[in-house]
């Protein structure tokens, strides 16, 4: 059958990683779970309302919190971004535009991190998450400006949109704090 | 039985999807379509010009056109005049506010929707025409590294199955007495994401456990040097509709300058 | 060719250890199962011989654990797994791909092998277990004893000398069963070690070379499975039945003369451009029975499930309770369905809440002492402030048919609400099954457990496939 395959991993010695299959995996689970989530809330929520917008945005950051707290590793918030862009690109290739913006947003989240030294702190997850939701919502004003330029009428309905989201992302920063601790607490994350 | 479920969903979906394999743009190659869309998406943003913009936009229009999804085209196409119609009456609230702002012309109203609805031509085709399969194969040509390739692929493995997951979560909702439906998920958001989304996430968080673990024991990501099992080279097809795409930005950009009369 | 010698497991920050003083020894060519009650260490016995323990799950490690001849300790995951494969209970949660070709061929992607070797090896596989009709096709779209196939192939071609078997017939149907024995038998004839680990003991009872007990980490009983005991096995170690008669041939058929029950008169329902899966059919379900519903895969069984749950809608025909004609929206509140993954049912923090959560729903009167009696009667009383999400599986199958019954439903349905579950577990929900029936309800199982057929249900409900 397959008598002749070789064995290579027996025989080279494979490297270290620094990314484990285990992490990667967990990181793309959250990927798809946060892209449908907002589908979901939009498709149950009845499209653009107030209410709508705010949540799937509240769902998205609450789900990264948990994301970071499960793999608690520098790099991890970066590596959403990027993955989330591509596979997203390959239905939409916009999104490829929005990509710098939302590497420089998840760049300055690491910083934070960086900077802090805490991995491990529910705390420093929760700055670095914030500051990545309150550069992605800069960027993508600025964005917005240079889309409708021409119509400041445009303009101010995307500012508002953008700052009923970021009121999410506020709420689901509190959101994400305690069901982190729901999930240590059923032991579904042990960190 | 769990089976059973899932067959029928995946059945009584497919028959709502009709099969695109006659359109010619689902058969071009996602990466062509990648970079139609991207290139579009950069030239939108310089080009002012209303004539560059409407050729583009009669391009583009005729591209989505050719996938012969009509019912989507017009609820995108009525969206997109109903965010038009907030657009109007933000404008005004603007102008009342502010007077010294400028006021509303046809010329700087239309252009960002003309801007907007190509965007939306564009990704519609890649969006209905696209499969997972597809995608899947789309992302192994882009040869991208191990760190990246094997979350992004996981990523789209994950979309069906939580697709799926979440109809069998409101199926069970629904016996239970909670019908999510807009006006529940407006009265109630906390609840709604209690009640969809805990179920979600731990299903999330014991698949990637388990996953993590099958990849490992299967020796995923030990070596640099991946083969690749399936090649798949862009078509002559594929080239045509790159090129033409690049004429038909090229005589945009040429009208917005004054190099094509 | 699997070693274990003087083995003690201890899980970080528990006190008790999950093995305890652990000598085994397995020879190559031979099928051996592990069984014991849930919790008795038989998935920690895994996670040691694939070396996941302790490099994954850490804690503290005495004894030593050898396979081929080679110390685990010696070695990474990466390095044991070329030499055992692991076939986890769900197979679908093991897929990377999407396509069974794709699946089959991404580890050796990963190992640099050529596409011609990749394509030979494919190839081979699927001659040798019989997938080749199955290539490609969408991995979501397959029977569960198809994915069984395929995951084993995926494991088969990297080549391991020790196989090793978590669970894998908990969600196969008895033929499947049977064939997916048969492919053991054929495996082990050609050198590889088989190691199963199931609650389900009849399938291996003629292909089983010999038999492990544990008990709370302990070694109980080696030997053959003609030397057992049964009592000793029902009684003091909480197995499941060695022997069953397949009782689906014995059952009694719903007849139509029932007089108070769910009728369902010219029935006729077809997804949206497919044939009809009903045609002008009449059904009765009397209300005070347990019926196990019987019919091939494809037969129409979760679509019959879901039309008399109200979630979906019938094309044409009639249905009424004790001769009340009722509306899809009336029945789903007349209804309960308990589906097999129990993860998609629990959404709340507490065991309490999680019943309140269905009680409130429903508008139940006095819901506190309707679920403190339900607590009692599910035997779920000293953990009603647990999360329900920590709780066993056997514990949350208890929880998720008391959220079903809360609302008092006239028709109560369970998907394979026993898979995956102990001797004592399943014992147990078959007996409270059989009461819930005696409350004038009309409960449905659709199970492919045999033994859980055979202990509780009154009738059958026979669903034949659409011409």
């Amino acid at each position: 059958m397959t008598d002749k395959s070789p064995l290579v991993i027996g025989i080279s010695q494979p490297r270290k990683r620094y990314w484990q299959p285990r992490e990667l995996v967990v990181i793309g689970v959250f990927s798809a779970l946060i892209k449908l989530s907002s589908l979901l809330i939009a498709i149950a929520g009845g499209g653009m309302n107030p209410v709508t917008l705010g949540l799937k945005n509240l769902v998205a950051t609450m789900l990264l919190v948990v994301l970071i707290a499960k793999v608690r590793k520098p790099g991890t918030l970066l590596l959403f971004v990027v993955i989330s862009s591509i596979v997203s690109a390959l239905l939409n290739s916009v999104q490829l535009f929005l990509l710098p913006g939302a590497i420089i947003a998840a760049l300055t989240g690491e910083v934070v991190l960086y900077l802090v030294r805490k991995h491990h702190e529910l705390a420093s997850i929760l700055m670095s998450i914030a500051i990545f939701d309150f550069v992605s919502r800069l960027i993508s004003l600025t964005l917005s400006y240079l889309m409708f330029r021409e119509s400041m009428g445009l303009f101010v309905m995307a500012a508002i949109i953008i700052a009923i989201g970021y009121i999410g992302c506020v709420l689901g920063l509190g959101s994400g704090i305690l069901f982190t601790k729901e999930l240590k607490h059923a032991g579904i994350i042990r960190h | 039985m769990r089976a059973s479920y899932v067959t029928n969903y995946t059945t009584e979906s497919a028959t709502k999807t009709p099969v695109l394999k006659k359109e010619f743009a689902a058969n071009l190659d996602v990466r062509a379509k990648m970079l139609i869309s991207f290139s579009v998406s950069l030239a939108v943003i310089p080009l002012y010009h209303i004539e560059a913009l409407a050729i583009l936009l009669t391009v583009s229009l005729a591209y989505l056109l050719s996938i012969r999804r009509f019912w989507i085209t017009l609820v995108a196409y009525i969206t997109l005049a109903f965010l038009c119609g907030l657009a109007i009456l933000s404008s005004f609230m603007v102008s009342h506010l502010f007077p010294n702002m400028k006021g509303l012309t046809l010329a700087t109203f239309i252009l960002p929707f003309i801007r907007i609805a190509i965007l939306l031509n564009v990704i519609l085709v890649m969006a209905i025409t696209s499969r997972v399969q597809g995608m899947l194969q789309g992302l192994k040509s882009l040869r991208l590294p191990y760190f990246i390739y094997l979350p992004a692929a996981v990523m789209i493995r994950f979309i069906p199955v939580f697709i799926k997951d979440v109809s069998q979560i409101k199926d069970s909702l629904k016996t239970k007495g909670y019908d999510i439906r807009p006006v529940f998920v407006c009265l109630h958001p906390f609840f709604t994401v209690r009640l969809l989304f805990v179920p979600l996430v731990i299903r999330a968080l014991r698949s990637a456990d388990e996953l993590g673990i099958a990849a490992e024991l299967k020796g995923v990501g030990l070596r640099d040097n991946i083969s690749h099992y399936r090649k798949k080279q862009l078509g002559k097809s594929d080239y045509v509709v790159l090129l033409l795409t690049l004429a038909i930005l090229a005589v945009a950009f040429g009208i917005q300058y004054g190099f094509v009369s | 060719m699997i070693e274990l010698k003087n083995v003690t497991y201890t899980y970080p920050h528990q006190s008790e250890p999950a093995l305890s003083n652990l000598s085994i020894s397995v020879s190559e060519g031979e099928i051996v199962l592990c069984t014991g009650a849930s919790g008795c260490g038989k998935s920690t016995l895994i996670n040691l011989l694939n070396g996941l323990i302790p490099q994954f799950y850490e804690g503290h490690l005495e004894g030593s654990v050898s396979i081929n001849g080679v110390d685990n300790s010696t070695r990474r995951i990466s390095e044991i797994a070329t030499d055992v494969g692991t076939l986890f209970q769900d197979p679908e949660q093991q897929f990377l791909a999407l396509n069974v070709e794709d699946e089959l061929a991404f580890p050796h992607e990963w190992r640099g092998e050529s596409p011609t070797r990749i394509r030979e090896m494919i190839d081979g596989i699927s001659n040798m277990m019989g997938i080749k009709d199955l290539i490609s096709k969408d991995i979501l779209h397959l029977s569960e004893g198809e994915k069984q196939k395929t995951a084993l192939a995926s494991i088969i071609l990297l080549t391991p000398k020790v196989l090793i078997l978590d669970e894998p017939t908990a969600n196969l149907d008895p033929e499947a069963t049977y064939e997916f024995a048969v492919l053991l038998q054929k495996l082990s004839s050609k050198g590889m070690t088989i190691f199963v680990v199931d609650h389900r003991l009849y399938w291996l009872k003629e292909i089983a070379n010999r038999l492990f007990i544990l008990q709370q980490g302990k070694l109980v009983y080696e030997g053959s499975f003609h030397d057992l005991n049964q009592s000793d096995a029902f009684d003091s170690f909480g197995l499941r039945q060695m022997d069953i008669d397949d009782p689906r041939m014995n059952l009694e058929e719903c007849s139509e003369d029932s007089k108070n029950g769910l009728t369902l008169n010219g029935l006729t329902f077809a997804y949206k451009n497919h044939p009809p899966v009903f045609q002008n059919r009449s059904f009765q379900l009397p209300f005070g029975k347990v019926i196990a519903m019987i019919g091939q895969n494809g037969a129409g069984k979760t679509t019959f499930a879901r039309l008399i749950t109200g979630l979906e809608k019938a094309n044409s025909g009639e249905i009424f309770i004790e001769k009340s004609k009722i509306t899809p929206t009336q029945l789903l509140r007349k209804s309960s369905i308990v589906l097999q993954n129990t993860d998609h049912q629990l959404h709340m923090k507490t065991v309490r809440e999680e019943l309140f959560l269905s009680a409130n729903a429903a508008g139940i009167d006095n819901a506190g002492d309707r679920i403190d009696e339900l607590l009692d009667y599910f035997d779920l009383k000293d953990l009603e402030n647990r999360h329900p999400q920590s709780l066993s599986g056997g514990q949350k199958q208890r929880l998720v048919i008391a959220c079903g019954i809360v609302k008092e439903p006239d028709v109560l349905i369970l998907d394979e609400p026993t898979s995956g579950l102990d001797g004592r577990n399943m014992r147990l929900i078959a007996s409270l099954l059989k009461k819930t029936a005696l409350c004038n309800t009309c409960v449905l199982i659709i199970s492919h457990d045999l033994e859980l057929i055979e202990l509780c249900a009154d009738l059958k409900l026979t669903i034949a496939a659409p011409n």
